[in-house]
């Protein structure tokens, strides 16, 4: 249909799909309305009534105004186009319908100009043609979280096309992929079919499939070595095609962040209470946060319940009762929080009491701009407690406690998406101290100067070796390892007949020795391949004993740094030590599945999915005549299991050496260990020494796991497919120098997806 | 203290309507109780990993008379009141990684079955507090949340990190009372200190609230449209806080209805921690505090205090040699103390002359069957809702029935306008007769 520009008459070519929304003339930035002819409109545009309040109006929708510089070329998707834009009006007026109440006011004195007046035509119901239109979107489509999955995937035609769908993709995934992930086979609980059935991109999900799909190839995982294999002319195409689709579904679902602050956890509260007041929050006083899954700064876990803040308050109130009750009866303050109390005399007057609050506002909010009307609001409190009969300390307490139990403090507050220096010192502070940055680092970001680059990796440098650094490395390693998971083993006393104390100490040893590990690797900057190949490993006696390393070459004054070699260089590296073995056996039995699955998670970003429901896990009841590696067999010979476990088992099986309280194995009851197995490409190795060889090629998958890792514990969130091209640059700028493990931190900080709120 | 007036005065002397957010809590629900006039009472369990096969009756071709399989033997007394509904299942996805080990995250509405997109953290609120807002409204507690005191790290195979099987309206996780110790000072509120203490404390924890309140205000003005949907989770949990403040400060100034018992020693077996919430539970039932109860039960404390030293998580693979005896015996004195359970609620007489457990509808399940198979769940239901459930039997459903069956029949059964719940099919019609 070819349609004139009113403004200034430039010439265009629309198609159906486009009627009935307004769009904006690339030309002349006018906006324009056209109408189906069926309905009786001409190919022009024309005003309609006035509309008192265009922000009410369903169809005015500015972010997925329909380009007329790219013409959509398949006329068979218009069902699907005027379905998302039909369905981003709705949306749309949902959003207006109730942000309606704050614009109202501003929005009603807006001036009706010829292109105000024309948005009133924007109202879907009068495009609604039966034979275009698919069924009205349920409630359920309506949910919130529809709506930046949408809005981002929006291009300028209101929808994402896959590169070359029809002449390569289509053809490409009939001869190689369908046959196995499709209709009569969905291997790996994966259906291209149903991936390519619009030939679009809707969601960030969909961008990530496709993202699998191109990684599969490129890796040469797919399609497998026993099927037909594809030209190389047909690869190189295919591989071309999904790169440059994914390239653009990243740039559209990356050009909006939508980041939300989140609270403190409660270990994080605890710090910044130590820090700034020198108190303790005792233990168990707050609900502990465990990411469910993941880490515990994942906002998205941090859910505030009643019962959390209510410990909260009751946590506040309690401190500051002591404290002040400390005070006035002339008891031991912490020196932290002395400076609250400096001046304040024997008969105080309001504005003593005033300063009192100030100064104490002033010193736990340093990190933040404190909250304007909180000191007066104290003093109001404070005035009227005591007007209820509350005593002069109580009501001192009360105050204080408001200042500690405030959304302003419990919540990580950052006002704009591009973060300012103060941000961006909080957000470095809470990564590697776990609370608020000191005062050098405020002063810096404060002054302007923190994200000057020498600046900023200077102070990068000193935090990380500062002793609060600590508790990164402790909570990071704990839960990016999972090492709480060594609790849980129950240890089979035939292996290891001693007493439930030497057990806890030994699970704690194992323990401590990966913390002391990773911390040496990224406080000395080691390169990514030692997380898995080291020629060192920290111990203290009892572990080297467990371990059958003489003792005359450890310390006997705990834990220190011992130089591997020979036979005993298999402990150098994650996968060598007591603990990753421990944890991923249960007490009696080795569990290669376990193994593989945490290599494929943990070094080689390469997570499988989880195992379907419903399916019984094997039988180990004629455990004791076949070894571990025996019963897994059934794996591969079972159709549903072998897709994934063919890649997974493989890779545990390489630590067979290990027995499940991490001491090393020749036999496995009176059977020789097989520790052969292969890599996710295919290729064979023979034992451990082959397993870790293989892995220190991947150094690359190793480095961008940590980095992931990294990401999603200083964000607060998961780390997603838009991230993915800062992670790369990440992974890039590391790779000169061996990808240092301090250095993809500091690069993780360095990023926009650090600095930014998205 | 007048709420208002406290307000009113902050209001003017902060000089801003800091009295607006936290409106007063109505409670015009209109209470669905039975004919009788006795409210029914729903109690709603999960014990974590599953049973040993030697727990279910015999599987027959249809619903039959209930016949008691060996580790049921401590129900023996009570095989007419109850019926175990064999084949229901959560039918969901697993919305997790490792769902095995979340046997207790939906229990209570298979949310992934309901909400393909659904996660862990934005679910959708559990049937007990579906029943809360239809029976709970008026009472102390409109609902009982209670999670065992399990330092277990996958809290017996109810989920790492899980605090309860509830989840709000708002589909946030809701934290249970942990254990028999803090559920009693919370039904008892802490009686030690004189009145014009305890409304002295009160009122400055009052104040607290007004402040939090404002300042809510000033910084929701500043934030984003995401932004401020974090914080509105603090404003409702904050009037929350503030209402269970009150009902603490009533529970601890007069002598409610609730008969008295001695405060607990602080130290309790897994066992006797179990029993004392039982007490508990019946107790804040006959005293009205409450009307739904929801409750996480622990394991490896059980096992512990069966002098077993074996894992709640071998426990359940059978995995060392003492897995298979150890789960026998959990599984056994789950049914024992279960049953100590309903004799407490026989023995306490409603108006109408019927008993509690008569009035009530008690669930026992756990979100996997055996081992970490997630199918077809051990589900024991008791009590008769007040009339109009029949018991005794063993209920076959077809394979994979949706266990929103089950709850769908309880809600409806308080609240008969009910017509579908989530991804029910069906209500369970042998049960539930009228």
């Amino acid at each position: 249909m070819k349609v004139n520009c009113k403004n200034c008459g430039q010439k265009y070519q629309i198609d159906e799909s486009m009627l009935g929304i307004e769009l904006t003339c690339p030309n002349c930035d006018h906006i324009m309305l056209f109408h189906a002819p069926a309905q009786g409109a001409e190919d022009q545009p024309k005003a309609k009534t006035v509309a008192p309040n265009p922000l009410l109006i369903p169809g005015n929708v500015p972010v997925q105004q329909p380009s007329l510089t790219t013409l959509p070329k398949k006329p068979k998707k218009h069902g699907f186009k005027v379905f998302v834009v039909l369905l981003l009006a709705l949306l749309a007026y949902g959003y207006f319908q109730k942000s309606t109440d704050t614009q109202n006011a501003v929005d009603t004195e807006a001036p009706l100009t010829p292109e105000n007046a024309e948005l009133a035509d924007a109202d879907p119901s009068q495009t609604s043609d039966e034979s275009i239109t698919p069924e009205p979107p349920t409630s359920a489509v309506l949910a919130n979280d529809v709506i930046p999955d949408i809005e981002n995937l929006t291009d300028k035609n209101g929808q994402l096309q896959i590169s070359h769908f029809e002449n390569i993709i289509q053809p490409f995934t009939q001869k190689h992929c369908i046959s196995c992930h499709g209709p009569d086979k969905d291997k790996g609980d994966f259906r291209i079919d149903e991936l390519m059935n619009t030939g679009l991109i809707r969601t960030e999900a969909d961008a990530e499939h496709w993202q699998e799909v191109l990684d599969q190839i490129n890796t040469g995982e797919m399609p497998p070595s026993d099927e037909e294999q594809p030209s190389r002319q047909e690869m190189t195409a295919m591989i071309d095609a999904l790169y440059q689709t994914t390239a653009n579904a990243r740039d559209v679902l990356a050009s909006k962040g939508n980041g939300v602050m989140r609270r403190l956890n409660s270990r994080e509260y605890a710090f910044i209470i130590k820090d700034v007041l020198g108190l303790s929050v005792p233990e168990d006083a707050i609900p502990l946060d465990r990411g469910i899954d993941g880490f515990d700064t994942l906002g998205a876990d941090l859910s505030t319940t009643p019962a959390e803040l209510q410990a909260y308050i009751d946590v506040s109130h309690s401190l500051m009762q002591k404290l002040t009750y400390d005070y006035s009866t002339g008891g031991e303050i912490p020196k932290e929080a002395e400076s609250i109390f400096k001046g304040l005399p024997r008969n105080p007057t309001h504005k003593h009491i005033q300063d009192l609050f100030q100064r104490f506002v002033v010193k736990v909010y340093s990190h933040q701009p404190v909250p304007v009307t909180m000191i007066q609001d104290m003093t109001t409190l404070f005035k009227y407690n005591r007007k209820k009969g509350a005593n002069f300390w109580e009501a001192i307490s009360t105050s204080l406690t408001c200042a500690l139990a405030s959304p302003n403090l419990i919540f990580i507050v950052e006002r704009d998406v591009e973060l300012d220096q103060l941000d961006i010192a909080n957000r470095l502070s809470l990564l590697l101290w776990s609370s608020v940055p000191d005062k050098t680092l405020i002063k810096l970001a404060r002054a302007g100067e923190l994200t000057k680059p020498e600046v900023y990796a200077a102070q990068f440098e000193r935090m990380i070796q500062d002793d609060k650094a600590q508790r990164f490395f402790d909570s990071f390693t704990n839960q990016w390892l999972e090492l709480d998971r060594l609790d849980v083993v129950n240890i089979d006393e035939e292996l290891f007949p001693e007493s439930k104390e030497n057990e806890e100490a030994l699970k704690r040893d194992m323990a401590t020795e990966t913390q002391r590990f990773l911390r040496y690797l990224i406080t000395e900057n080691r390169p990514a391949r030692e997380l898995v190949s080291a020629d060192f490993t920290i111990l203290n006696s009892q572990l080297a004993e467990h371990y059958g390393i003489s003792r005359s070459e450890v310390n006997d004054q705990g834990f220190s740094k011992v130089e591997l070699v020979g036979q005993d260089r298999i402990r150098g590296g994650l996968l060598g030590q007591g603990s990753i073995q421990m944890l991923t056996s249960n007490g009696s039995r080795t569990s290669p599945v376990e193994r593989g699955v945490f290599i494929l998670r943990k070094l080689l970003d390469n997570a499988p999915p989880p195992a379907p429901a419903g399916i019984p896990e094997i039988e180990v009841v004629t455990a004791k005549s076949r070894t571990t590696r025996e019963t897994l067999k059934e794996h591969v010979s079972n159709a549903q299991c072998a897709t994934c476990h063919s890649k997974i088992d493989p890779l545990g099986f390489g630590m067979e050496s290990f027995g499940p309280l991490g001491r090393w194995r020749t036999h496995e009851g009176k059977r020789p260990v097989d520790a052969s197995g292969q890599m996710t490409n295919g290729k064979k190795f023979n034992d451990y020494h082959g397993l870790i060889a293989g892995l220190a090629e991947n150094e690359e998958r190793i480095a961008k796991s940590f980095a992931k890792a990294i990401m999603s514990y200083a964000i607060g969130r998961k780390v997603r497919y838009t991230d993915s091209g800062e992670i790369d640059h990440i992974i890039q700028s590391t790779k000169e120098n061996d990808f240092r493990l301090k250095d993809l931190i500091f690069q993780v900080t360095q990023s926009k997806t650090f600095q930014t709120k998205r | 203290m007048n709420n208002l007036s406290r307000r009113t005065f902050l209001a003017k002397s902060i000089g801003s309507a800091a009295a607006l957010i936290l409106p007063q809590f109505e409670s015009h629900a209109r209470a669905h109780i039975a004919k009788s006039g006795i409210p029914t009472r729903m109690v709603c369990m999960s014990m974590g990993y599953g049973v040993s096969p030697e727990w279910f009756p015999e599987a027959s071709r249809s619903t039959r008379s209930l016949k008691l399989a060996p580790l049921m033997r401590p129900m023996a007394e009570h095989k007419k009141d109850i019926s175990v509904i064999q084949n229901l299942s959560l039918l969901g996805p697993p919305a997790h990684r490792a769902p095995v080990h979340y046997a207790g995250l939906h229990l209570l509405n298979d949310a992934s079955a309901v909400d393909p997109k659904y996660n862990h953290n934005a679910s959708t609120a559990t049937c007990d507090q579906v029943a809360a807002e239809y029976i709970g409204k008026d009472t102390k507690f409109p609902s009982l949340v209670i999670a065992a005191n399990d330092q277990d790290n996958l809290k017996g195979g109810n989920g790492p990190g899980m605090r309860s099987i509830s989840w709000d309206k708002e589909g946030r996780h809701m934290s249970g009372i942990e254990g028999a110790l803090k559920l009693y000072t919370a039904l008892y509120g802490d009686r030690s200190i004189s009145k014009e203490k305890l409304a002295s404390q009160f009122a400055q924890k009052r104040s607290v609230m007004d402040f939090l309140v404002r300042d809510i205000k000033s910084l929701n003005s500043k934030l984003s449209k995401g932004d401020q949907e974090v914080l509105d989770q603090y404003t409702s949990s904050l009037r929350e806080v503030e209402l269970n403040l009150a009902r603490s400060f009533d529970l601890s100034s007069e002598k409610g209805a609730l008969k008295h018992l001695e405060k607990p020693p602080e130290e309790l077996s897994g066992i006797e921690d179990v029993k004392l919430t039982y007490d508990l539970m019946a107790l804040a039932m006959e005293a009205d505090y409450t009307r739904v109860i929801s409750y996480m039960l622990p394991v490896d404390p059980i096992l512990k205090s069966l002098n077993i030293n074996v894992g709640s998580h071998d426990m359940s693979h059978y995995h060392s040699s003492d897995g298979q005896k150890a789960h026998h015996a959990r599984d056994e004195m789950n049914m024992e103390m279960l049953a100590y359970f309903f004799d407490k609620l026989k023995k306490i007489k409603q108006p109408d002359g019927n008993s509690l457990f008569h009035h009530s509808m008690i669930t026992f399940a756990g979100g996997l069957r055996f081992r970490h198979t997630r199918g077809n769940l051990p589900v024991l239901f008791a009590g008769y809702g007040g009339g109009g459930i029949k018991q005794g039997l063993n209920v076959m459903n077809p394979q994979d029935t949706a266990i929103n069956n089950l709850w769908f029949s309880q809600l409806r059964h308080i609240n008969p306008e009910l017509e579908n719940w989530h991804n029910s099919q069906n209500n369970v019609s042998e049960i539930f007769t009228v």
